[in-house]
């Protein structure tokens, strides 16, 4: 389970690429695309923001394990992005 | 001197509100200047002027609705057209702030009682504030320097919540039923689909991907929109506008990039000049278009230069979609999510990743048989999407 302060800084960076979204409110195991109606351009701007932010490049091929912030936190401490 | 009057944003347009002027009396302005930002039904738009001069006057206050072509504001661009060519450009500048002293408080109307101080006027001018709106505090219901700022702060934050925070989702409805009855109205469509494999789009696009730091990757959308762009210039009866019972065809290729606005409702402003930009600098386009529409920062004329529109659906969803065109447009192209199907190859079934792409045609302005080439053409680019 991903440390909450890793969730927020998730929602930062959410709220940073899609300002008409309030990401407080989005719940951790929603699917960003499915459920939130993040589409392709805010999703790869999403992943730029954890690129510059978090330091982890997350591959296209992996953009399959990164759907939901619970995820993405997961993922992207497994690779030591968030301290 | 010219007027410089309320645009038409769009078929659905009827009237608007300058929510606010971002120059003011006096102001140089150049062709292309963003002077205003207008409300529309479909949010707020930045607003350009098409000469260079000098915003002599405001006509319309902030915060007051009025109809399409209503004279907005006063450009003076005679003095500066009598400036000589040879005059070299140190000339020119020394004799702009004579432009000023022309800038005088608006004339009231005759026979109307209005108190005011002669520096509250030239705030209320300078500002684009309408004196008779605003409630004197000073003798006798006069109207003070402070009471102008107070209405012109006052109306600021009544507008800015609802411009900055995007729209009204209703009013955002109404313009789409107003845009979209009319087509259905008018124009006869005709509709064409065709599955276009994607397996060697998809594959280059991959390999690019890999090689590409994350901020330069590309989205299948880009390879969809050149792809498309490209095959308007093979077919160029699909691309321009039915205006007074005939079609106007356009030799530019702005494709209309629809937009779906989280909190309701869609736009579809223009990439400029589609077919000659690369992916690279589509995909910039299409970022810097997204992040505008959602945050209200688009321009007028990207709302009414679109001479095509493409309805993508992205990665998920339905297969296919068939548009309803925005008029005066003569068609929209669509595309369905890519996804898995089965597909013949050398005369055996094979799975392929498939986009169903689809036209829809005015059938006043062209056949079935040119919308059947568009489609064509777009296969055709996708599978070399190294030339896109």
């Amino acid at each position: 389970m991903s440390a909450p302060a890793s969730i927020d800084r998730l929602r930062k960076i959410l709220e940073a690429v899609a300002p008409d979204l309030d990401a407080s409110t989005i719940g951790v195991d929603q699917d960003l695309r499915n459920d939130i109606g993040l589409d392709s351009m805010d999703f790869l701007n999403f992943m730029i923001g954890i690129s510059k932010q978090l330091g982890v490049a997350i591959p296209e091929a992996d953009y399959g394990k990164v759907t939901t912030l619970a995820k993405c936190a997961l993922y992207v401490e497994q690779r030591g992005g968030i301290g | 001197m010219s007027d410089f009057c309320m645009p038409s944003l769009g078929a659905d347009m009827e009237k608007g509100t300058v929510v606010e002027w971002l120059k003011k009396p006096g102001d140089r302005i150049a062709k292309g200047d963003v002077v205003a930002v207008v409300e529309t039904q479909k949010g707020s738009f930045e607003v350009e002027v098409f000469e260079d001069g000098v915003l002599s006057e405001i006509v319309v206050a902030v915060g007051t609705e009025v109809p399409v072509g209503a004279v907005l504001a006063r450009i003076d661009s005679g003095e500066v057209a009598t400036v000589p060519a040879s005059a070299p450009p140190q000339a020119v500048m020394p004799s702009m702030p004579a432009f000023k002293p022309a800038v005088v408080p608006p004339p009231r109307p005759a026979g109307e009682r209005l108190r005011l101080s002669p520096a509250a006027a030239r705030r209320a001018a300078e500002l684009g504030v309408d004196p008779r709106g605003v409630v004197g505090s000073g003798q006798g219901g006069a109207i003070t320097l402070a009471d102008v700022e107070a209405a012109v702060a006052k109306t600021a934050r009544a507008a800015g919540g609802k411009t900055r925070r995007g729209f009204d989702p209703a009013a955002m409805r109404q313009a789409i039923a107003g845009a979209m009855a009319r087509s259905k109205r008018e124009i006869p469509h005709y509709y064409l689909g065709l599955p276009i494999d994607m397996d060697r789009a998809l594959k280059w696009l991959a390999a690019e991907n890999a090689r590409r730091d994350i901020e330069n990757r590309l989205l299948v959308g880009v390879l969809l929109l050149k792809a498309t762009a490209l095959a308007l210039k093979d077919v160029p009866e699909l691309n321009g506008f039915w205006i007074d019972g005939e079609p106007r065809l356009s030799s530019a290729v702005h494709v209309g990039w629809a937009i779906s606005l989280r909190g309701g409702g869609l736009m579809a402003p223009a990439i400029h000049d589609a077919d000659g930009k690369t992916v690279d600098q589509l995909m910039a386009a299409l970022r810097d278009l997204v992040v505008r529409a959602r945050t209200a920062r688009l321009r007028g004329s990207e709302m009414t230069d679109p001479t095509v529109t493409i309805t993508s659906l992205g990665e998920r969803g339905a297969e296919r979609v068939y548009g309803v065109i925005y008029p005066p447009q003569l068609a929209i192209v669509g595309f369905g999510a890519v996804r898995p199907a089965p597909a013949v190859l050398d005369g055996a079934v094979a799975v392929r990743p498939t986009v169903y792409a689809t036209v829809s045609g005015d059938h006043r302005a062209s056949d079935g048989v040119s919308g059947s080439r568009l489609l064509v053409a777009i296969d055709s680019r996708l599978q070399a999407p190294e030339a896109l």
